[in-house]
């Protein structure tokens, strides 16, 4: 278990280090796994695999087209296979996911809206959703608090 | 029928309830209106938070000296996009869960305010203190609507959820009063359920009574008693069908009667009868299993089973020892009879033959000249004259009665 551990955080370490970083660049999600971080900048979001999905949400008026990668391929670009995700807004909102809890088609990191970017006043660069339409149990609770907008940072250590 | 009808109906109600109910729980389902309460206190939260971004540069003491540094002006920026985007989802929130007109109007100048302020911001590019201060003014003037809007709309939230709360309570009282009778529904399906449960064991007894009667009464039977279907196979038979054929029942269930218990020769007979229903017997002959012919005397009836399909019910009766007896007595009689005609004949010849002498004597008396005959000598004539007559009488009776006897025969 540990050498799997220690195997996965190298070839994380050589993967972060191959990946483009761009530090403090505009539109850029910070992505850590333990000791090492990335920040991936909107090209490399772009580059990932993307989904799409339409669906109502209850802080918007009429339905809209999301697209972007999943959190899972985002987590996954960092290693991060277990445990618990950490994700962090500007304003400073944090919530936590349980990896076990993220598919690999949901939930999203939206980075368009209706086929646009979207800026920080319209929730963006990056806001994290699920198609609440396609589902009751995308209409909890859990599922709204967890739809974090604003999005900045993702981790897998937990907050202090 | 009614017993299934009451189910039926028992459960649609339930169905109905109970999707009834659940929709209700989800339209009075508080997480979204939870989720605005959220967000109006956090629009007083961003509110401060923006503020406070805006006094930085402008607060006596501050680190520039008077001037705005970038990194001050991107915290009012970022600040300030937090605090924009917050009035945005609180917009579209109080549009859906719909309010009084006194919050909308509270809503309506902090987004008026907000666009103010939006355009200020957009058209700096390295601010001044002064524009900072200009900015500052707009945002403290919006103070008291975001404050008013948050109170007001979390007051506003908690009536809704006072009414959910009664609404959810109503709905839960019907669904009880619905369940008080799915429950009577299903009580009365009960009682009817015992009720039938009775009757059709009442009713099995009688049946199985009957059935068991039915069957002693076939298996008693001295007569073969035989089910066929309409191909002629077997489908049931009784104990004597079993003893007749030299078999066991079992063996006997599934073979085809026509072909492997007839005679060839009684083939066509018996199925001229089985397709002409007569009211008498035939006459048969059957084989047993050690292919052995016996004769039978059957008679059958078309009737229908539990199916509603044709069966043919053949009742056969071995006549072997009847046929025996009827032979022995036919040759008893014949034998009783040809005695009987012998002793005729034997009279007949006899008398025949007696009359011929007779008749000589009588007439040899009748020429005797009587005249010279002394009166002793004429007794004595007379006496076998009377003799001869009476002898010749006797003949002639026996000869009449053989003949009356030969004449019935």
């Amino acid at each position: 278990m540990i050498l799997k551990r220690t195997i996965v955080k190298i070839v994380t370490i050589l993967t972060l280090a191959a990946l483009p970083v761009v530090a403090h660049a505009k539109d850029g999600l910070t992505v850590t796994n333990d000791d090492a971080s990335i920040v991936l900048d909107r090209a490399a979001v772009d580059n990932l695999p993307q989904q799409e999905f339409t669906t109502t949400t209850i802080w918007t008026e009429g339905s809209i087209t999301f697209s972007g990668p999943s959190l899972h391929a985002i987590i996954s670009v960092a290693g991060i296979t277990e445990g618990t995700v950490t994700l962090t807004a500007v304003n400073d909102y944090v919530i936590q996911i349980p990896v076990a809890e993220i598919t690999e088609t949901t939930p999203i990191v939206a980075s368009l809206m209706d086929g646009e970017p979207f800026n920080r006043r319209e929730k963006g660069p990056y806001w994290l959703v699920y198609p609440y339409d396609s589902d009751p149990a995308f209409q909890t609770e859990i599922t709204l608090s967890r739809s974090i907008w604003q999005l900045v940072s993702i981790s897998n250590i937990a907050p202090d | 029928m009614l017993l299934l009808a009451l189910l039926v109906v028992a459960f649609f109600i339930l169905l109905v309830g109970a999707r009834s109910i659940k929709t209700q729980i989800d339209l009075l389902a508080f997480a979204s209106s939870d989720n605005l309460g959220w967000n109006l206190s956090q629009l007083d939260v961003d509110y401060r938070g923006m503020t406070i971004e805006m006094l930085e540069p402008i607060t006596p003491g501050s680190p520039a000296g008077g001037e705005v540094t970038a990194e001050e002006f991107e915290n009012i920026q970022r600040g300030f996009d937090i605090f924009y985007n917050r009035v945005k989802v609180v917009g579209a929130t109080l549009t859906r869960v719909g309010v009084p007109d006194v919050i909308q109007e509270d809503f309506e100048k902090i987004a008026i305010a907000r666009d103010e302020m939006a355009d200020l911001i957009d058209a700096m590019d390295t601010p001044t203190t002064a524009q900072i201060k200009e900015l500052c003014d707009l945002a403290n003037a919006l103070g008291a609507q975001v404050r008013s809007l948050s109170t007001k709309g979390i007051q506003h939230l908690s009536q809704i959820q006072s009414g959910a709360r009664e609404a959810q309570h109503s709905a839960f009282l019907r669904f009880h009063g619905t369940s008080f009778v799915i429950l009577g529904f299903v009580l009365i399906s009960c009682l009817l359920a015992l009720f039938l449960w009775r009757d059709w064991e009442k009713r099995s007894a009688q049946v199985a009574r009957a059935a068991t009667n039915v069957t002693n009464a076939v298996n008693a039977a001295n007569s073969a008693v035989i089910f066929t279907d309409r191909s002629g196979k077997i489908t049931q038979c009784n104990e004597a069908a079993a003893h007749y054929f030299g078999s066991e029942r079992e063996n006997l269930v599934e073979i085809d009667f026509i072909h492997a218990l007839l005679d060839q020769s009684s083939l066509s007979s018996f199925l001229l009868y089985r397709d002409r229903p007569k009211s008498e017997t035939i006459q048969l002959l059957a084989r047993r299993s050690d292919n052995q012919a016996f004769p039978v005397e059957m008679s059958g009836v078309w009737q229908k089973d539990a199916e509603d399909e044709d069966i043919y019910i053949i009742y056969l009766t071995d006549i072997s020892e009847r046929l025996e007896a009827e032979t022995k007595l036919k040759a008893s009689r014949d034998e009783a009879k040809e005695a009987s005609e012998a002793k005729s004949r034997l009279l007949a010849i006899m008398s025949h033959e007696m009359r011929t002498p007779l008749h000589g004597v009588i007439a040899s008396l009748n020429m005797i000249d009587t005249k010279h005959l002394i009166d002793a000598d004429r007794k004595l004539f007379e006496t076998a004259c009377e003799c001869s007559n009476r002898a010749l009488e006797q003949v002639n009776s026996i000869l009449d009665h053989t003949r009356l006897i030969q004449s019935e025969e």
